[in-house]
């Protein structure tokens, strides 16, 4: 029965669109199982912050994500006070005879509470999803309150009370290892690494998200992009650029690559100036390898 | 039914066994992970060797080097297993792969990249006192192929890149100075019945780190050297408080040719305007000149100076205890980075060590990647009370 659920997960990933393959269909399932949040690392473009979207869509959880960056605070991850709002209130009440407790009270209301994505995946009442994005770009102060937050479920403010989790959100963490995340945070979630997906995974991706493409071109980017990744670039393509290249490809309705094509196109998959340069100057030794010819007029 | 049971018994007893082999690895399990791995199995309808592994690697793995060799340990383990059932655990010949020297890299690089990945002792103590026999001149920046050049680059950026991160954290600069805090104005306001009265205003930390590295470049370096230069180099990209000086004989700034963009270009400009690559070594006298030339631009209670030198001095001693006391007066912070100071019976005895040494707040080594994730630690540390300088 239990691995009739593992499946479920499977086909619900695979319905949802994301070419999945069982270490990352299991990993969501046991995370799901074992009540634990999941941390996901691996290059840029391969597809973590997508498990979370797919997930919740699956689940039909609310998505709730919070992106993290240097300096990342609390009024930013968790709650803030609408302070103008609370002005306004208070001037409009302005020769009222309501005691200052009374004001208080009205002022520090759910009605003047900014909810941020932390505060709003608790108080959430159905399934959630808490997407929390790019961790290792907060700081460690902040990783350990999120640690804090991870094993009680509840958040404090000083003004109204503690606020306790309701339902206890499903979490994907994503961190593309700028900094080493702590021993705990890692201790407490499963562990899932995604590299570059192989020749397989990537062409049903392409086949999957670009319907419309041509069999043979679908082919011969996945084979490119294969390979351009084993070049020593400053930043390796990942999954998102071989979409957009794939579609690009697709929209003028090319059915194989030629030398000037991809030399036109190459700002695509590649974002970095020395990088397309690197790259146009092994132009044909990679077609080669990919085994297009260059097909220039001889 | 039963049959399912007792099988079940035994492979949690093979996990449990399969943990303890992975500590022995390195991998810190503990009962809580253990845990999870065997509620995991019970989940899981396990059909092959592959899901038990996946399942295992998801539950007991932690970091990305423990994913990867985590598939190798699983083959291991379970091999042996079948192979006696005795559970002494042998590591298989086989599987450990005899490091291999391809031919076409200089035996000087693999021996470099030992002592950046972290070797043994007696190695790196061999390879700082034979420096010469590995005698590489100026133009060997050059002969590092793309490839090793390439992967020491990405090492060495990702750490100056952490060291930075980890640092502006702690420090955040915003265009404004004060900002207007609401949340005090309005709680404090409140007895005066809303009205804003009184004003709160909130400061960032301010960042006033200022970095002034002193690298010898001498001979006796040129094996570590050249290797913080990359640092360095990466450093001065990611973190703009930075001030590089390199010297041997006498000293030069290279800041601005440090800050070319491209790597070889600033190579070509490093080396065309240091004169004195892998030469003597006078650090008194080259400190000096930072003291008289530089200090007063650079040095302030808020700099901080790493001087990453092995302290073997041909100069004046006594020149060296002038400018060490200098610049530990008038800066806030004196690190001193030794690569010899990583062997185990290191004792800064050599002249120009022994010296210095009063005025170093830090002496710490540098004499692999492991040494230098630490430098960070050593950056943010505040100085400790003085306590006495003995003179």
């Amino acid at each position: 029965m239990q691995s009739e659920k593992l499946s479920h997960v499977e086909s619900l990933l695979n319905s949802q669109g994301y070419i999945t393959d069982r270490k990352i269909a299991m990993s969501v399932f046991l995370s799901m199982q074992l009540n634990k949040p999941l941390l996901v690392e691996g290059p840029a473009g391969v597809g973590k912050t997508e498990i979370a979207k797919v997930m919740s869509q699956a689940l039909k959880a609310k998505l709730i994500r919070l992106q993290c960056y240097e300096g990342l605070d609390a009024n930013h991850a968790i709650y803030e006070w609408n302070y103008q709002r609370q002005l306004l209130h208070l001037k409009m009440e302005e020769g009222g005879d309501k005691s200052i407790e009374e004001k208080e009270n009205s002022i520090f209301s759910d009605r003047f509470l900014l909810k941020r994505p932390l505060l709003e995946a608790i108080s959430q009442e159905g399934p959630t999803v808490l997407l929390i994005d790019e961790v290792d770009r907060a700081d460690e102060a902040f990783e350990s309150f999120l640690l804090e937050l991870l094993s009680d479920w509840q958040i404090s403010i000083p003004e109204i009370g503690t606020i306790k989790a309701g339902s206890i959100p499903r979490v994907v963490i994503t961190s593309n290892s700028i900094r080493e995340l702590s021993e705990a945070l890692r201790r407490r979630c499963l562990y899932l690494w995604i590299d570059f997906p192989d020749f397989e995974k990537e062409i049903a991706i392409i086949k999957r998200k670009v319907p419309d493409i041509d069999e043979k071109l679908a082919k011969q980017i996945t084979l490119f992009m294969q390979e351009i990744r084993k070049m020593k670039l400053e930043k390796i393509p990942g999954v998102a650029e071989t979409m957009d290249w794939a579609m690009a490809l697709a929209a003028l309705h090319l059915s194989s690559l030629d030398q000037s094509i991809v030399e036109d196109t190459l700002g695509i998959i590649l974002k970095d100036w020395q990088d397309i340069r690197n790259t146009q100057d092994s132009l044909s030794e990679l077609f080669e390898k990919v085994g297009v010819s260059s097909k220039l007029n001889a | 039914m039963e049959g399912f049971v007792s099988r079940r018994t035994s492979l949690t007893e093979h996990i449990i066994s399969f943990c303890r082999y992975l500590r022995g690895h390195g991998y810190s399990i503990g009962p809580d992970t253990q845990s999870d791995a065997l509620r995991a199995m019970t989940l899981v309808r396990i059909n092959s060797w592959n899901d038990l592994c996946t399942v295992l690697k998801l539950t007991l793995t932690k970091t990305k080097k423990q994913a990867a060799e985590f598939d190798k340990l699983f083959d291991t383990y379970w091999r042996e297993l079948n192979k006696a059932v005795d559970s002494k655990v042998k590591p298989s010949d086989e599987t450990a792969q005899a490091p291999k020297s391809s031919p076409g890299k200089k035996p000087s690089f693999d021996a470099l990249k030992n002592w950046l990945y972290g070797n043994t002792v007696e190695e790196q103590q061999e390879m700082a006192l034979y420096s010469d026999q590995v005698s590489l001149s100026q133009k060997d920046f050059a002969t590092f192929t793309d490839d090793e050049l390439w992967e020491l680059k990405n090492i060495i950026r990702k750490i100056a890149k952490s060291i930075v991160n980890r640092k502006m954290r702690r420090f955040v600069v915003t265009p404004e100075h004060k900002n207007i805090d609401l949340r005090r104005i309005i709680r404090n306001n409140l007895k005066r019945g809303g009205e804003i009265v009184d004003l709160y205003y909130k400061k960032n930390k301010e960042t006033d780190l200022n970095l002034v590295i002193l690298c010898d470049v001498s001979k006796s370096m040129a094996l570590y050297s050249r290797f913080l230069i990359q640092f360095l180099y990466a450093f001065q990209h990611v973190y703009s408080r930075i001030e590089t000086f390199v010297f041997s004989t006498s000293l030069y700034h290279v800041s601005p040719q440090l800050g070319n963009k491209n790597f070889e270009l600033a190579l070509k400009g490093l080396t065309k305007s240091v004169n004195h690559w892998a030469g003597g070594t006078k650090i008194g006298q080259s400190l000096n000149d930072f003291i008289q030339n530089h200090s007063q631009h650079y040095l302030s209670k808020k700099a901080v100076v790493v001087i990453v030198s092995d302290g073997w001095d041909t100069g004046d001693i006594s020149l060296l205890k002038q400018s060490m006391e200098d610049i530990y007066s008038t800066s806030g912070k004196v690190i001193w980075l030794n690569p010899l100071a990583g062997a185990p019976d290191f004792k800064p005895d050599v002249a120009g060590m022994k010296c210095a040494l009063p005025y170093i707040d830090i002496l710490a080594p540098v004499h692999n990647i492991e040494s230098l994730k630490k430098l960070p630690g050593y950056l943010f540390k505040t100085r400790r009370k003085r306590e006495g300088v003995r003179n």
